[in-house]
């Protein structure tokens, strides 16, 4: 590229040979619960003699080659063209006016793509279809829903693939009883400002350095939907009634605001002041050094082979902040169909096969995370104890859904970036609570208006 | 006479030389550029057919941006303290390995390794290096006695990209030591003939004659460190694609601000117009090392000259 | 353009000069090159490392610095989980093509730059040296809407073009190189009746093949790093191998495997590290000029 050409000395310096672009960053981006809805498409090809060839944007482990196959077989007349998520390429391709015909996308967020009229109405395909039964659908899909001017409501754009309720907590029974901390109940939920007592009493430090964390909030992957989610469950609204204003200025949002503020300055966990080397709590928490980590469902599937930690490993309720007990998802994986694809029945049979078909079977089994579809639910894992243990309580928060707040005019990412920088200057003392809170607030009406501005 | 005829001739054959770039830039170059010229004139959001034509107002708000000013500075800081120590470190190392030394070869393998290192790779290792808890600089500086130091976050981590910087020299390196084979020894053996200490035949001989390489380093140098942006990204605590809001304060160079700009907040016209302008600053930039090179460059030939 | 002298002069001042530049005794410029490659082989040292390591052992804090036991497996994951040697493969056609054109057509423009003359050179060059200060992202939504429309997406040919269009990086290079020599070795040949063409092919080419091959070198090696480029134009069967060990070392959830990552990584850096040992060999040989000054 021309491009490579020019970088030439910044690849010297820096021993590096890509500039980055949306990709590099992309090409980072971990599973359901990566925050953003930024999802990737195919370029919808044209195919000769008589075969469609649909574009496809998704991850290859997420619909792998088998089950491209599969779908090939089971539909003669069809092939399909993979292209791996990338949302420069996404970008690139609907600026081009070419592009693909089915793009992996989260639900949560994509109130930002329906606003500019990018995605197709799914409506009339779920209610002519045999296989993906609008009455099927979890409560989850009606994140993906927009009519104009609310979400959750209005015509369906996308389909979610699985979810969680990523609120919920994973912690290690083993660490809890060394300490002498009770487990957490299976089906009623802690407060948060119980939360962050247990997690001191966990928290265990050695010499400068943290050994064991006590609880971990997946904070380099979201910090708005967490924050939304105490917010909402404290029965405090985030923006107003057409979504061109926001206010992190209430008292519900100073309350998640300073409890972020308090984790933080405890050192129960990592933050984006003292991260983890991978940016992630997995392998800590493997590692027995986190005591609690704050994910969905679909952190039971990294278990299925760890036979030495399974005995110890329980699932728990989100924890509440307030007196709504709200268990939402963050993201909510899915699909949708670009309007401008060419190919937008092809492009439905293969989400009918992605979503109601072998491969969401597949997922389910798995127990890489919840369907999206109810008669799904029966065949989720429930092999080892703690995978039993885990549906149970998963199973008792479907009663607790909801959707979280999602404002087109501005993105999550935009949210998480005003969140961090606001977050980090209250830790370091070199800001207030409630000066964070109206400085958050200014940034994210500014661009709430930009964004108003742009979709119109 | 015989100048005068070889003055036309050469003429002809100088665009002959040059035109594959000439067409290259017109035909894959100068399109794009116009296309990235108009998209900043509008409010463009990268994908969907809503934008509008706003005229300027993009460049106007610029001058207001108190964070896009904030990363400009940052960057001219940072390109202030890389470039002079990128480019002295490569030369110094060029001299040291351009010797017949045991297994010289390996040597400048071993410098070289970095700048061959692809991009994730890198980030994976230096994240794990510069990690406060279990980063082994920080184990190494314990053992010293030193308190394990929060290297990716503010304010070490405008340090701690320096150093990322750095490690890099051994493209450098390279083109320095190809620069130093290029020196005719019958110069230096004249003047160490003639007395001069090694000291004086580097300063007085040797540096005069790759002056036309240094003067290459320092300016593409300049203009390479001003558009940084993997580096910062990539070292940010991040597993999302939320990564931008992961960058430190400190190392939120300009082109990161612009990398915010287009994938988070959508505005491509804005973004494009931020670009405009930095391009304007690095074109000054340029110009003023271009200006002073007269006083330090010394050229065989006289490059400037046109007739 | 080495113009080697050494038959005209007494071997000891040869040798003399042969260590050039300054000379500093063998034993402390041995030290100083040992602690400086520790610095820079270090991260690379610990990637190896944690190529060898688990999960857990990589994030253990005290830090682990050896793994219990090698885990020569996350290599052969490396190998396997994705099609390593396909993409090696295409990474290398790729490479291989940009930088043989890239290199004669950048070395071509930059010997128009350095030693000829044209109306519009000064103007010209300015232009050349603008387009390095261009960030890639601006163009790099246009670009791809260009390369759509010629429907070349999905194919090699943008690299080809690109390599024919001459990098002005490069140029550059090859213009500073190039006015660095003497100018009586053209006046020669001019008198004899040379063509610039023959000039250039026949003294500027072989005097510079240092230069040569740096930047044959620096471009295999952009290239076969290059991220966005093949990312934004290639589809997953004929992509490169940097953007298949970005995306893909993932376990089903779509955690990356970092263990797995690092091994690949170490992997991929092996063909460019064995391109440089080998060229670098170049830049001790001098080169001996054909026939110059009086």
């Amino acid at each position: 590229m021309d491009g490579s050409a020019r970088i030439s000395r910044r690849r010297l310096l820096a021993g590096t040979t890509a500039a980055v672009g949306g990709v590099a960053a992309g090409g980072l981006l971990s599973g359901c619960n990566a925050g953003s809805s930024g999802s990737s498409g195919g370029t919808s090809g044209g195919g000769g003699e008589g075969t469609v060839t649909l574009t496809v944007m998704y991850n290859n482990n997420e619909l792998t080659k088998e089950h491209i196959a599969d779908f090939e077989a089971k539909n003669a007349g069809i092939k399909i063209n993979f292209l791996q998520t990338d949302p420069t390429r996404l970008n690139a391709m609907l600026a081009a006016g070419n592009p693909p015909d089915f793009v992996r996308g989260a639900a949560v967020g994509s109130a930002n793509v329906n606003a500019r009229g990018l995605a197709t109405d799914l409506t009339p395909y779920l209610e002519k279809s045999q296989v993906l039964k609008k009455d099927d659908l979890l409560g989850v899909n009606d994140s993906f829903r927009w009519d104009g001017g609310k979400i959750g409501q209005g015509a369906y754009y996308g389909i979610v693939k699985d979810w969680s309720q990523d609120a919920t907590l994973w912690y290690s029974s083993q660490l809890l009883d060394q300490v002498k901390v009770p487990h957490l109940s299976d089906t009623e939920p802690i407060g948060y400002d119980e939360l962050l007592a247990i997690g001191k009493k966990l928290t265990v430090k050695q010499g400068g350095k943290t050994k064991v964390y006590g609880v971990g909030l997946e904070w380099a992957w979201n910090l708005y939907a967490p924050l939304a989610t105490m917010i909402l469950q404290q029965g405090e609204e985030l923006y107003n009634d057409d979504l061109t204003e926001a206010s992190f200025t209430t008292a519900a949002a100073r309350r998640a605001f300073a409890w972020y503020v308090d984790f933080a300055q405890a050192g129960v966990g990592p933050t984006s002041l003292d991260p983890l080397p991978d940016g992630a709590d997995l392998s800590t928490f493997m590692a027995k050094r986190m005591a609690v980590t704050q994910d969905g469902y679909w952190y039971g599937g990294n278990f299925v082979k760890e036979t030495a930690l399974q005995g110890s490993i329980r699932m728990a309720p989100a924890p509440v902040m307030g007196d709504r007990r709200v268990s939402p998802t963050y993201a909510g994986q899915g699909a949708w169909i670009p309007a401008k694809s060419k190919h937008k029945d092809e492009a439905w049979k293969l989400m009918e096969y992605f979503m109601a078909g072998p491969p969401a079977e597949e997922r389910a089994k798995s127990g890489w995370g919840l369907p999206a579809l109810k008669s799904l639910l029966p065949k989720l894992p429930q092999d080892l104890p703690y995978q039993k243990q885990a549906y149970q309580v998963a199973q008792n928060e479907l009663k607790f859904t909801g959707a979280l707040p999602d404002s087109p005019y501005v993105t999550i990412d935009a949210w998480n970036i005003a969140l961090d920088k606001y977050l980090q200057r209250v830790i370091k003392k070199q800001s207030t609570v409630d000066a964070a809170c109206q400085g958050i607030t200014d940034d994210i009406n500014k661009l709430l208006k930009q964004g108003k501005e742009q979709i119109g | 006479m015989a100048r005068n005829s070889w003055s036309r001739y050469s003429n002809r054959s100088f665009y002959l030389f040059v035109s594959p770039w000439v067409l290259g830039f017109l035909l894959l170059t100068a399109a794009p550029l116009a296309y990235a010229f108009g998209v900043s004139l509008t409010n463009f959001d990268g994908s969907s057919p809503r934008w509008r034509w706003v005229g300027f107002r993009n460049y106007v708000e610029l001058f207001g941006d108190k964070e896009a000013w904030a990363a400009l500075l940052r960057t001219v800081a940072y390109t202030g303290i890389a470039v002079p120590l990128s480019v002295a470190g490569a030369l110094g190392l060029a001299v040291l390995l351009n010797r017949r030394l045991k297994a010289v070869g390996l040597w400048r393998t071993l410098f070289f390794l970095p700048s061959v290192v692809p991009v994730v790779a890198m980030a994976i290792m230096w994240k794990l290096v510069l990690n406060k808890d279990a980063g082994i600089l920080n184990a190494i500086l314990n053992s010293v006695g030193v308190k394990s130091i929060s290297w990716l976050v503010d304010p070490m981590a405008f340090y701690a990209l320096i150093i990322l910087t750095l490690w890099g020299l051994g493209g450098g390196m390279v083109i320095m030591l190809a620069a130093l084979q290029g020196v005719p020894a019958e110069l230096e053996e004249a003047a160490i003939v003639d007395g001069a200490n090694r000291w004086r035949v580097f300063r007085h001989i040797t540096v005069p004659m790759i002056s036309p390489v240094i003067f290459f380093q320092v300016v593409t140098g300049v203009i390479a460190t001003f558009q940084i942006v993997v580096q910062p990204l990539l070292l940010a605590e991040t597993n999302s694609i939320a990564g931008v809001g992961q960058v430190p304060q400190s190392t939120h160079l300009y082109m990161v601000q612009v990398y915010q700009e287009f994938f988070t907040s959508s505005r491509f016209g804005y973004g494009s117009a931020m670009l405009w302008v930095f391009f304007l600053v690095i074109l000054a930039f340029t110009l003023l090392v271009q200006r002073s090179s007269r006083l330090w460059v010394h050229y065989e030939v006289d490059t400037d000259s046109d007739r | 353009m080495h113009v080697n002298r050494h038959g005209r002069l007494a071997p000891a001042a040869v040798t003399q000069v042969r260590f050039r530049n300054l000379r500093v005794s063998a034993g402390a410029a041995y030290v100083l090159l040992m602690a400086l490659a520790v610095l820079f082989v270090g991260p690379f040292v610990w990637l190896l490392l944690a190529a060898l390591k688990t999960r857990d052992e990589w994030a253990a804090v005290p830090t682990r610095i050896l793994p219990h036991e090698a885990q020569w497996g996350n290599f052969v994951h490396a190998l396997t989980d994705i099609n390593f040697p396909a993409y090696a493969a295409n990474s290398l056609f790729l490479s291989t093509i940009y930088a043989v054109l890239i290199t004669a057509s950048s070395a071509a423009v930059g010997f128009g730059f350095a030693r000829l003359r044209g109306r519009a050179k000064r103007g010209l060059f300015l232009v050349l040296l603008s387009t390095m200060m261009l960030p890639q992202i601006l163009t790099l939504l246009p670009t791809y809407v260009l390369f759509s429309r010629l429907g070349l997406v999905n194919t090699y040919w943008p690299w080809v073009l690109w390599g024919l269009a001459a990098s002005p990086y490069l140029v550059f290079l090859f213009r500073q190189f190039f006015a660095a020599i003497p100018r009586e070795l053209e006046d020669a040949a001019i008198i004899d009746g040379c063509g610039w063409a023959r000039i250039f092919l026949r003294i500027f080419l072989p005097l510079s093949r240092p230069v040569l091959l740096t930047s044959f070198l620096l471009s295999f090696t952009w290239t076969w790093g290059d991220y966005i480029a093949p990312a934004l134009l290639l589809d997953v069967d004929h992509t490169t191998l940097s953007v298949a060990i970005t995306a893909w070392y993932r376990d089903p959830h779509g955690n990356a495997i970092p263990t797995v990552q690092a091994a690949a990584a170490a992997l991929y850096v092996v063909p460019a590290l064995l391109i440089f040992l080998f060229a670098q060999r170049y830049f001790i040989r001098s080169v001996v000029a054909s026939g110059v000054k009086g």
